[in-house]
């Protein structure tokens, strides 16, 4: 049995012999980065990492291989995936709707408003016209957002129709078979408040799903009538040590020192 | 009194809007594709004549164009209605209603209509078989789709028409290959597939016209031949009407019957069902649209019922007659009819016959290439070299009527 570890650019490659020393499992490394790496049974670099299959049919081959006990998975572009590989291979941690209520703030708004978590107006935009829809609806100024957090793509704000046809000009894809990965929203000028102490953030904490070495963090944002709403959620990996994250996801017992893995203070 | 239509593609002079709306009083406005008006060598009509603008623009689809100019068209001149056929249009047409303040079909109605998600749960929900699938976010969904409906495997677009996207994996080697060299599921856009399962059986489908949220006209054909083969079949695409006394077209209408009820569309709306009818005898519903179904279906509707849906449902939109017997009782096809399509496929034309036979029973023709013209083979379910359509009284005139057609045509092409 081994514990799989996808790492696209092999940042903590270095580490995770150490930190899985007591694991008694071998440890297979699947990178996007070529380099060398010891203390791993097998590494595999995957050419275009970030965008091809072939991390998950080499994870399956090395489970139809010798068996795989954990998937590991730090970087927030592998959520989904490495979700997708657990359910597939039925191994315990953090399934794939699980890592998309995380990744995907239509998804996360929906978790929250089945369970009666009170969020900020957002919605998905799939094509031009859902612009001019919710302009109509809610008025200028708007923010689109990436709405899975894509790097390189910033918010924008749309002050007037002026600056949603600019918008369209040069950030909406021109090829009609895609869908873009946006969301708009009102501007929301309010104070803002992280992580839970707060009912709206203890209970979007509550209702969103919860698994060892996956972070989790809430904004929430007070409108103009007091409430406090749900701004967003997310997992935020870089908030507790990298080790403590491995060791949870591997399914290793936490070290006494360790903080919880699951919540942002 | 304004009318706004949008055009997106296929041939204008074949959807005469200026004819249909000859006796609304009031100005009738055109946007259309400047692309598309291309790839059918058609000009934009001139304005003053039968339109009383028209433009085409640019990037129709995404550019934001024809969002801009409707706003501006329609704070320009008034318009009280926003007409768009096209199944690419339906969204952006309910929104900019919404936006105008228009009548007519809005989101809620749409989508069950176009998200094969929400028309997969409705119908479900309703009691209605589905093929199963699922919503792919990552490679392992394709993996464990596979695993629990087996092969063929069927992966296509949430919202797209016309078997765009469709793809068909018949095997672990066609798995293997499409997620090394095929699979794009992963980068800046968003996902938008879903996996389904094969469902084998004949597909047939349904087609009619609602008025005032009552199936006006309807009735189903059965095609002969595998839609998603475009691309390799050349033989003979036959698709036929069911005959009246057939038990399976009375199930096809009781099962188009629930699917709207349980999708719940516009007041006024064509529609094109189409559902697979297994080996076991069993109705599955493949996907529904709220539009006239492509290709000659709106030729066929109209041989079997003497009204073009698309013509009927642009009229009830607006508010204009329809002939008297539609909305009064269901009613069944004054004669049956049948369509014969052959595809494109690879070589030179050096001759084919650009006008049909004379047999009175043919009621259209259209030839989709020119002497000269090197074909490739199909890039799309409707890149036709020919579509014909005939008319008979059963099923079964129509058949041999459709190969008696095809023998002739084929006795005349010459390829090289």
């Amino acid at each position: 049995m081994s514990i799989v570890i996808l790492d696209p650019d092999g940042r903590h490659a270095p580490d995770y012999p150490g930190w899985l020393a007591d694991s008694g499992r071998e440890l297979r490394l699947l990178t996007g980065r070529a380099g060398e790496y010891a203390g791993f049974a097998e590494v595999r670099v995957v050419p275009r990492y970030a965008l091809s299959a072939a991390v998950e049919t080499g994870v399956l081959a090395l489970a139809r291989g010798g068996g795989v006990s954990a998937v590991v998975a730090l970087d927030p572009a592998d959520q989904i995936r490495a979700g997708g590989l657990r359910d597939f291979l039925g191994l315990p941690g953090q399934g794939r709707d699980a890592a998309l209520a995380l990744a995907d703030s239509v998804e996360a708004r929906a978790v929250l408003a089945r369970a009666g978590v009170g969020v900020v107006r957002r919605e998905e935009v799939r094509r031009v016209a859902d612009l001019y829809w919710w302009a109509h609806q809610w008025g200028y100024p708007l923010v689109v957002r990436p709405r899975r957090g894509h790097a390189g793509q910033a918010p924008a704000e749309l002050a007037d129709e002026a600056g949603l046809r600019a918008f369209v000009r040069d950030r909406m894809p021109a090829d009609p078979s895609v869908v873009p990965s946006l969301t708009v929203e009102p501007r929301t000028d309010g104070e803002r408040h992280h992580g839970p102490g707060l009912p709206v953030t203890d209970a979007a904490l509550a209702a969103l799903p919860r698994h060892p070495g996956h972070p989790r963090a809430v904004e929430a944002v007070r409108e103009a009538d007091g409430r406090w709403l749900v701004l967003g959620v997310g997992y935020r990996p870089d908030a507790r040590p990298a080790r403590a994250l491995v060791r949870a996801q591997a399914g290793l017992a936490p070290e006494p020192t360790d903080p919880d893995s699951t919540e942002v203070a | 009194m304004t009318v706004l239509v949008l055009h997106h593609r296929g041939s204008l002079a074949g959807a005469p809007y200026h004819e249909w709306l000859a006796d609304y009083d009031g100005d009738v406005l055109l946007i259309a594709s400047r692309e598309h008006l291309a790839l059918v060598a058609e000009e934009l009509p001139a304005e003053g004549v039968h339109y009383r603008r028209t433009a085409a623009v640019d990037g129709y689809e995404t550019s934001g164009e024809l969002e801009q100019l409707a706003l501006e068209l329609a704070a320009e001149h008034g318009v009280r209605h926003i007409v768009a056929c096209q199944e690419r249009d339906l969204e952006r047409a309910a929104e900019l209603r919404d936006v105008l303040g228009l009548p007519g079909q809005r989101m809620d109605t749409v989508l069950p209509f176009r998200d094969k998600v929400v028309m997969k749960r409705r119908a479900s929900a309703a009691g209605l078989a589905v093929a199963p699938y699922r919503e792919v976010e990552c490679a392992a969904d394709v993996i464990a789709s596979a695993e629990e409906f087996g092969f063929p495997l069927v992966l296509k677009p949430r919202d797209s028409a016309g078997s765009v996207g469709l793809r068909i994996l018949d095997s672990p080697e066609d798995l293997d290959g499409y997620l090394a060299d095929g699979f794009d599921l992963y980068g800046p856009y968003q996902p938008n597939l879903i996996a389904e399962a094969f469902v084998h059986g004949s597909m047939c489908h349904v087609d009619g016209l609602v008025v005032d949220g009552r199936v006006a006209l309807a009735w189903p054909s059965q095609y002969q031949y595998t839609l998603s083969s475009f691309a390799t079949d050349t033989g003979p695409r036959l698709d036929l009407t069911l005959d009246t006394d057939d038990p399976l077209a009375h199930r096809l209408l009781e099962f188009t019957d629930r699917t709207l009820q349980a999708l719940r569309g516009p007041e006024n709306f064509a529609f094109h069902l189409e559902a697979f009818h297994t080996p076991e005898d069993g109705l599955v519903l493949c996907e529904i649209a709220c539009r006239t179904g492509g290709a000659a279906i709106r030729d066929i509707v109209r041989t079997m019922f003497g009204v073009d849906p698309s013509e009927s449902w642009v009229r009830a939109q607006l508010g204009l007659p329809l002939p008297e017997w539609i909305g009064s009782e269901k009613v069944t096809p004054r004669q049956m009819s049948g369509q014969l399509v052959l595809m494109k496929r690879p070589g030179r034309v050096v001759s084919a016959p650009q006008e049909p036979p004379a047999f009175p029973w043919v009621e259209k023709y259209q030839l989709f290439v020119t002497p000269g013209q090197t074909m490739g083979a199909a890039a799309y379910s409707s890149d036709f070299l020919l579509t014909a359509l005939v008319s008979g009284r059963d099923r079964a005139q129509c058949e041999s009527r459709l190969r008696v057609l095809e023998e002739w045509f084929l006795g005349q092409l010459v390829l090289e």
